[in-house]
Parts: C-alpha cells; structure tokens; sequence
C-alpha cells in the first residue's frame, strides 16, 4: 500500500515537473517569436519614418 | 515497470523532445524536410476538396465560416477555463468542474476546426506551403493540442488533486500564449499572400 502511495506521489511529481517544463518552454518560445516579429515592425517602421 | 526505474520519466522525455525540437529548428535538415513536403501539397491541391476550394469561391466561403465559428467556440472554451486557472472568473466553482465542462466543448470545436482545416488547406496548399507563417501556426496549433492532452488534462481532470495555485497560474498562462499564437497566425495567413 505505501509503495502504492509512493509511487503514485512520484508520478504526480514528475507530471507536475514535466507541466512546469512545458510552461516554461512555451514562455520563452512565445516571448522569443513575438519578439522577433515587434523587432520586424520596429525596423519597417524605422525604414519608412527615419 | 518503467515508473519504478524512471521516476521522472515524463520530465526526460520532454526535455529530449525540446532539445530534439531546438535542434531541429536550428540544423538544415528542417529545410530538408520542407522541401520533401511540396509534393504533398502539390497534391492536395488535385485532390477533390482541393479542386472544390479553388472552384467554387462560396463553398470555400462557407467552410471559412464553419472554422472561424468552431475557433471562436474552440477559444471561448481555452479562455473559460484559463480565466478559472488564473483564478479571473468563476472562482466559486472548482477548477475541475470547469475543466470538464470546458474539455467537451473543446474536443468538439478542435474537431470541426481540423476538419475545415484540411479542406481550406487543400484549396490554397501552394500559396500557404510558401508561407512561413502557415508553419508556426501549425506548430502552435499541434504544441496547443499536445499542451490539452498531455498536460493539462492529466494535471485537472482529477477532482481529488488539483494542482497548486503558481502551476495553476503557469498552465493558465501558457496556455493563452500558445492559443493566442495560434489565433494571431491563423488571421495573419488570412491577410498573407
């Protein structure tokens, strides 16, 4: 019964450390790709006002 | 088996995935892989939802509004649950609750989004195959629909163990960038080419 227990904590863990991974993956993807496309903007812009 | 030798397998196998993706992205076999794809588009094209999209402009027309109704539903049922996760709106109401509720109407708007998906794709597969934009939206879309299943769905379909406020917050987050994303780039490819 305990390693039941045990086991099923682990797993609960390891679901919630690999949940924190994929936010933190997703975070800097998002941050990353937007960011370079507001970069695009801020050029064009700059190119066509000075 | 693999639960007793591997405790945090779920973590290792994510971190290789993304170190796998990251180098994917980085290498030249990523444009590799898209030049190996244009046939395949090529022949969406002479397929016969392919020959109705680029004929008929109303059936086109009509098969745009069906998506674009079943993204709405789709992110009115990913906004509803990310406002409970961020703990926004419907505070009175447990998180488990709202997942069901809203995981049924997901399912069923991904599915009629898919589906009209690949008919609009195959009307315009030329045109969005040369479109860069089309690529992330789809990796948005596929990493949005990978996010439901295998992290969220497991984390709160369980009534008798909800996750802890700050991994609320960051699911809750994550999951409005990824389908943020995926809006923005679908309406983006609307206004391409």
């Amino acid at each position: 019964m305990d390693d039941q227990q045990a086991a099923d904590r682990r797993a609960r863990n390891d679901l919630e450390l690999t949940a924190w991974i994929a936010c933190v993956a997703v975070a800097i993807g998002f941050g990353v790709y937007w960011g370079l496309q507001i970069q695009d903007v801020r050029e064009l812009l700059a190119l066509a006002y000075g | 088996v693999a639960n007793r030798s591997l405790p945090y397998w779920r973590s290792a196998l994510l971190l290789m995935l993304l170190a796998l993706g990251l180098w994917f992205a980085l290498s030249p076999a990523r444009l590799a892989v898209w030049d190996s794809l244009l046939p395949l588009f090529k022949w969406m094209e002479t397929t016969l939802f392919g020959q109705i999209g680029k004929t008929w402009g109303a059936v086109f027309a009509l098969v745009q509004a069906f998506h674009l109704l079943s993204m709405a539903l789709l992110g009115g049922a990913v906004l509803l649950c990310d406002a409970r996760l961020l703990g926004l709106a419907f505070t009175d109401v447990e998180i488990p609750d709202v997942w069901r509720q809203t995981h049924s109407l997901f399912v069923v708007a991904l599915s009629v989004v898919v589906v009209t998906g690949i008919f609009m794709a195959c009307g315009v597969a030329q045109k969005i195959y040369y479109l860069e934009v089309f690529w992330y939206k789809m990796l948005a879309l596929g990493l949005g629909v990978l996010f439901v299943f295998l992290v969220k769905k497991p984390l709160l379909q369980r009534a008798s163990k909800v996750p802890s406020r700050p991994l609320c917050v960051a699911l809750g987050s994550a999951s409005l960038m990824l389908w943020f994303t995926v809006a923005a780039t679908g309406r983006w490819i609307g206004f391409s080419g």
